[in-house]
């Protein structure tokens, strides 16, 4: 009888060993979660192809953000990520605003949110004018 | 009554449970034949107690490694399909982020790779033992034409599979056995119909990866399940000489295909390690490296299809290809004596070494 | 004259001077129909030698070559056709080449730099003026210059067939100033306007704009510019700071900072170098450590604002990606020498898996022979 149970044991424990090993090995595999590789995104457009009444959807990395260029040629770079559900949001023209096709939430031209269901602000990122170039980086 | 048992009399009013345990063992886990009016519990008591020739021993383990190893492949196979990208663009990137960057990555591909390997070495094997001990006689003919045919298939699966890493290695190796694929008549014939073409562009590695990972495996499933069924009607094949032990399934059984299964485990493992399978940078379709040429089985066509004038060649692989399925029906009256063909195996096994050594020099 | 007679003209001038004429036929002059008459007058239909050298012949002596190719290159009508412009003579009479050339023999007139009879266009290889022979043309008489000129970094990047300057792109041909000192900047800012930017933002900006120095030429050198001398701080800085001043010590602080992210890449380089031979596929990292280094060349710009703070923010840019890279190629060898022995641990856990297999199923065939 000793032997009998000894014996079961050993073998169902090398068993669930065996199971939890590949459990293991099965997890970490599965879940390798790959790194942003661009430590430090920036993206480089010629100034001529921007100007106030043409803003630009550009990436900064794996991000999207519009480009756009205010009185006095000052250039202002800010996610087009709206912060309620990730849609894309659209540049509206005439009242210099950011309008979000999904719920209709609304950001002013400084990524400020001012009405609908977004509340946090929107991320704006680094613009630098390098002679001809506007630089962009996070 | 215990639990479990309660809960296998509630599925057994609902569902035929002695038919599914007959797919399972379908694939090797238990090969007699099972009744499946039966209930579940008689089917199971029946085949414990049944007695019949151990496959675990040799030389019948060929065949239950050869499944094995086959579904090794295909879990390692899904696990890669779970990184891999099939695009000219990306094929080298996400192979070079598994087997760098992932963790055990490089493990389950080399696994893979040696897996593969390791398969075709031990379909030939198989093929050569059935040569010598007359496998082919009645009622055995369709056991030898489906075992031909999974070799065929796990050749097409192989050399499919080969482009898909998508290194220098892999698509100059690859550019050369399409070069002899498409000097055989018929097979060329069929590979072009299901690729488009012999030559290496976008849509080709698409193509590849799909006959690589569904249509190639569905047909290895179908044939080893036929192959399986045949031995369920027939038996194994019994080696007069030796006076064989009978084993019932549980626990000689069950527990030597557990066994099996580690001893593969292990070699396959030991071989990842030891020997892995280096990358040799992006496949370059102007630049050709020095060192590659076609996959080492198909080496002793080379000499074949060269030296024979006149493209004849190609015909006289497709011809040996045909008497090779067909050799069952006419086998029994060429090959009487036991000892005609013990030397033949012995000489054919030669010329095909003689042959691949050929090949291997004039690549 | 009739066209019969033009090309007997150059026929019957040739008989006599046979290797002149050689060399000139293959000139531009001749090309475009300036003939020996054009210059030199005399009669061309005639062999004998009184004869032609009759009417309005003449050799032209030296101190009347300005003004005798002037006749033509500096009359805009009959130049612009060619596209040449007018301006070369007037140029060359106020610079310090022609300004009274009569009198001093050592400065050059037109055929000193162009040729005699075998002048030929700017693109021709063997054309005096050609960009490859510039240096070579203007040394004759510069030596020092050229000598100078040919250890440069200029050169070598000329050599290298880069986006370099030659003699003329800094000294116009005709009219090649030396250039005063407080207009150096503007003249390397053609080309390092980054350079000349930063320079301006910072201290040494306003001490140039201010008392005129240090100009680019002073630290950099005119013609022998080196590469990374700035780094050479006690020969360079040393010049004008005394070695316990604040301003040497910022001087051996930024100094520092460069030379040690320089190092830092360099190692990293190596340990990509090392990892590639085991081998490990490192391309992607290679792209990285560019990365690295367009940080490290912006820094070494920014350098010349001679601020530490501008500075540190981009060299630890480029470091952090070096440090990075250093700690994923490290880790991954990691990986690869533990692979061994886990194999070790796995054999024997495999062994001592299958024995216990072959223990539990002998005893269990034991016991159904008993039963």
């Amino acid at each position: 009888m000793e032997r009998r149970n000894f014996l079961r044991n050993i073998f169902g424990g090398t068993i669930i060993l065996w199971l939890g090993g590949i459990f293991y090995f099965l997890l970490s595999y599965l879940s390798y979660a790959r790194k942003g590789k661009e430590v430090f995104p920036r993206v480089k457009i010629p100034s001529k192809e921007i100007s106030p009444s043409k803003p630009a959807l550009i990436k900064v990395g794996e991000e999207h953000a519009w480009l756009i260029e205010n009185e006095g040629e000052i250039f202002s770079a800010i996610s087009a990520v709206c912060t309620h559900k990730r849609c894309i949001l659209e540049w509206d023209r005439e009242s210099r605003r950011f309008i979000c096709p999904c719920h209709k939430g609304i950001f002013d031209k400084e990524g400020n949110p001012i009405f609908g269901p977004p509340s946090k602000p929107l991320k704006r990122f680094n613009v630098l004018k390098k002679g001809d170039d506007i630089i962009v980086s996070d | 009554m215990s639990p479990i048992r309660k809960f296998i009399k509630w599925l057994e009013e609902r569902i035929n449970l002695t038919e599914i345990f007959s797919f399972f063992s379908a694939f090797g886990l238990y090969y007699g034949e099972i009744d499946t009016k039966d209930s579940i519990e008689e089917a199971l008591k029946k085949a414990s107690v049944k007695e019949l020739p151990p496959y675990g021993k040799w030389p019948h383990v060929l065949g239950i490694l050869t499944f094995l190893l086959f579904v090794f492949l295909i879990i390692t196979g899904m696990l890669l399909a779970f990184y891999y990208q099939p695009t000219l663009l990306s094929a080298y990137e996400s192979t070079r982020e598994i087997i760098r960057d992932i963790s055990f990555g490089w493990l389950i591909f080399n696994i893979h790779r040696w897996g593969a390997n390791l398969l075709i070495i031990i379909l030939i094997f198989r093929i050569a033992r059935f040569f010598y001990h007359k496998v082919w006689k009645k009622p055995r003919e369709l056991f030898w034409i489906i075992g031909i045919a999974i070799l065929i298939v796990s050749i097409g699966s192989f050399l499919t599979g080969k482009l898909l890493p998508f290194d220098q290695n892999s698509y100059w190796s690859t550019v050369r056995n399409l070069e002899i694929i498409e000097k055989i008549p018929l097979i060329a014939s069929i590979f072009n119909f299901l690729v488009g073409g012999f030559l290496i562009e976008e849509g080709t590695i698409i193509r590849f990866y799909f006959l690589h990972i569904v249509v190639f495996p569905l047909l290895l499933w179908i044939l080893f399940y036929l192959h399986f069924s045949t031995v369920r009607r027939v038996g194994l094949s019994a080696l007069e000489l030796k006076k064989v032990e009978r084993v019932t399934f549980y626990p000689s059984h069950l527990f030597s295909l557990l066994t099996s299964t580690f001893i593969i485990i292990l070699i396959l493992v030991t071989l990842s390690v030891l020997c892995p399978f280096k990358l040799m940078g992006k496949a370059d379709p102007i630049k050709t490296p020095t060192e590659t040429g076609p996959s080492w089985f198909i080496l002793f066509l080379i000499p074949v299809i060269e030296h024979i004038p006149w493209g004849l060649g190609g015909f006289l692989v497709l011809l040996l290809l045909i008497l090779l399925f067909l050799f069952p029906f006419f086998g029994e009256r060429i090959f009487r004596s036991k000892t005609l063909t013990k030397v033949l195996t012995f000489f054919f096994v030669f010329l095909y070494l003689i042959l691949s050594f050929w090949g291997f020099r004039i690549k | 004259m009739s066209l019969l007679s033009i090309i007997l003209s150059i026929s019957l001038c040739g008989t006599c001077h046979p290797d002149t004429n050689s060399v000139f036929q293959k000139s531009i002059h001749n090309t475009e129909g300036v003939h020996c008459v054009s210059c030199h007058g005399g009669n061309p239909n005639t062999l004998d030698e009184g004869k032609a050298h009759s009417q309005n012949f003449r050799k032209i002596p030296r101190n009347l070559i300005p003004q005798h190719c002037g006749s033509c290159h500096s009359n805009p009508l009959l130049m612009k056709p060619y596209g040449i412009s007018a301006d070369q003579l007037s140029l060359y009479l106020s610079s310090l080449h022609g300004k009274d050339f009569e009198k001093s023999p050592k400065k050059p007139v037109c055929t000193d730099c162009h040729g005699v009879h075998e002048i030929k266009k700017k693109d021709e290889p063997d054309s005096l003026t050609n960009p490859s022979n510039v240096a070579k043309t203007c040394g004759k008489c510069h030596g020092n210059s050229l000598q100078d000129y040919l250890s440069s970094y200029h050169y070598e990047a000329w050599k290298e067939k880069k986006n370099s300057p030659i003699c003329v792109t800094c000294h116009d041909p005709h009219l090649p100033l030396k250039f005063m000192a407080n207009d150096i900047d503007k003249l390397c800012g053609r080309c390092h306007s980054i350079s000349r930017k930063s320079f301006m933002d910072g201290p040494h900006g306003k001490s140039f704009y201010d008392k005129g120095v240090p100009s680019c030429g002073d630290c950099h050198g005119y013609h022998s510019i080196k590469r990374s001398r700035s780094l050479e701080i006690s020969g360079t800085c040393g010049k004008c700071h005394s070695k316990d001043s604040k301003e040497f010590k910022t001087a051996e602080k930024l100094s520092t900072m460069l030379l040690q992210t320089k190092a830092e890449i360099e190692k990293t380089e190596k340990i990509l170098d090392d990892a590639e031979k085991i081998p490990i596929a490192v391309e992607d990292y290679r792209a990285r450590i560019e990365e690295a280094k367009t940080f490290l060349m912006e820094a070494l710009i920014l350098t010349h604002s001679l601020s530490i703070e501008r500075n540190e923010e981009t060299l630890g840019k480029a470091r952090l990606i070096s440090k990075e890279i250093e700690r994923e190629i490290h880790e991954k060898m990691r990986n690869l020498k533990w692979r061994r022995f886990g194999l070790f641990v796995f054999w024997f856990y495999i062994f001592l898996t299958i024995f216990i297999i072959i223990r539990y199923k002998r005893w269990l065939t034991k016991r159904r022979s008993k039963k």
